[in-house]
């Protein structure tokens, strides 16, 4: 994969490619979203939040896709795009790699995980 | 007025950034702050102050980097180009230092008390705001002082998550002492006072870990309902605003 401005992918933009995965969201959405998959350990702000989501649009990883609807056209959803999953799918890999070294090392101790 | 100080927080973000996404980043805000009561809006200002902090600088460094000029305007025989940026309003400065010194005063705190470096970084501040709520609950006050949910539905969702416990969680012997705890504390009367989802299922968490070690098992609570559709296939739906992740 050729070299990209979010190599490595930072969290917050791993974490909005993996919350639109599954449908298109607004910001807010995609802000619960995250909240929701991480157990409430990310909730980004606003800045973080839309700071990611211009360097997706950017990276063409993600795209915006239409304004909801006329009573609230200040929202824009958002989709991932094939590249956008790709990267995802590709970053999704690498933790699990790294997952199964801990693994093996007997990072946990007896805890699931 | 809180509406009208992040309004001011947004005069700092460049001009372009503003235009992009001003409008939704206020929604955001005035939603969170519609959801949010109490030691939670606290909590979220923190946040933003820490999110302005972060994601200032970057932006600036962004729009730096890019050209800083609007389209040309052709009148004439000339070409006339706007200047894109005006300064922020003195407001927004003042603001932004407020704020810039409460995310200071957040980390110094959480250095100096075990919060970010020693605790498991977010996790232990979130594990500080569980026991705030559950402070709050052993003195018989709820967090938002409106009662969000009653005795029905907290039996309902222990029955429901011992239930999806039992039938899905890989390790029969931890889902036993699951059971077993869940049972003690609703027999005990542990959860009577506690009338708001938030606490009710951030100590739900805290005890469901206490038992099994599993930071993947968790209760889920949203006061606008469950999204439907999600990422991960093991959430299970209690009722339409409770629902737990079993790994």
């Amino acid at each position: 994969m050729p070299k990209r401005k979010l190599d490595p992918l930072p969290a917050a933009a791993f974490q909005i490619l993996v919350a639109l995965a599954g449908e298109d969201l607004h910001g807010y959405a995609i802000m619960r979203q995250v909240e929701e998959q991480t157990g409430g350990r990310m909730r980004m702000g606003p800045g973080t939040l839309y700071g990611s989501i211009q360097t997706l649009l950017e990276e063409s990883l993600i795209e915006e896709v239409s304004r909801a609807d006329d009573e609230d056209s200040r929202r824009r959803l958002y989709r991932l795009t094939a590249e956008g999953r790709q990267v995802a799918r590709h970053e999704a890999d690498r933790m699990a790699y790294l997952l199964r070294a801990a693994r093996v090392n007997k990072i946990f101790r007896g805890d699931y995980v | 007025m809180s509406e009208r100080i992040f309004a001011l927080l947004l005069r700092l973000y460049p001009a372009r950034f503003r235009r992009e996404f001003g409008d939704e980043a206020l929604q955001l805000v005035r939603e969170r702050l519609h959801a949010e009561h109490g030691l939670a809006r606290l909590w979220l200002w923190f946040e933003l102050a820490g999110d302005l902090v972060l994601s200032l600088p970057r932006e600036h460094v962004r729009n730096l980097r890019r050209p800083r000029v609007a389209q040309p305007q052709v009148a004439g025989g000339g070409m006339f180009w706007m200047v894109e940026e005006r300064p922020p309003q003195p407001g927004s400065f003042i603001i932004g230092a407020v704020f810039a010194l409460l995310a200071l005063s957040l980390f110094l705190f959480l250095l100096n008390h075990g919060g970010v470096a020693r605790s498991g970084g977010w996790q232990g501040t979130l594990q500080g705001l569980d026991a705030a709520y559950a402070s709050q609950a052993t003195a018989g006050q709820g967090v938002s002082g409106v009662p969000e949910i009653d005795a029905a539905e907290r039996e309902r969702v222990i029955r429901g998550v011992i239930e999806n416990v039992r039938a899905n969680y890989f390790d029969k012997d931890k889902a036993q002492q699951v059971t077993t705890a869940l049972r003690e504390h609703l027999r005990a009367g542990d959860y009577d006072t506690m009338d708001t989802g938030n606490l009710f299922s951030a100590t739900l968490n805290r005890q469901l870990r206490a038992v099994t070690h599993d930071e993947g098992l968790m209760v889920l609570f949203r006061a606008d309902g469950l999204s439907t559709s999600h990422a991960f296939a093991t959430l299970h739906v209690i009722d339409t605003r409770f629902g737990v992740l079993v790994p």
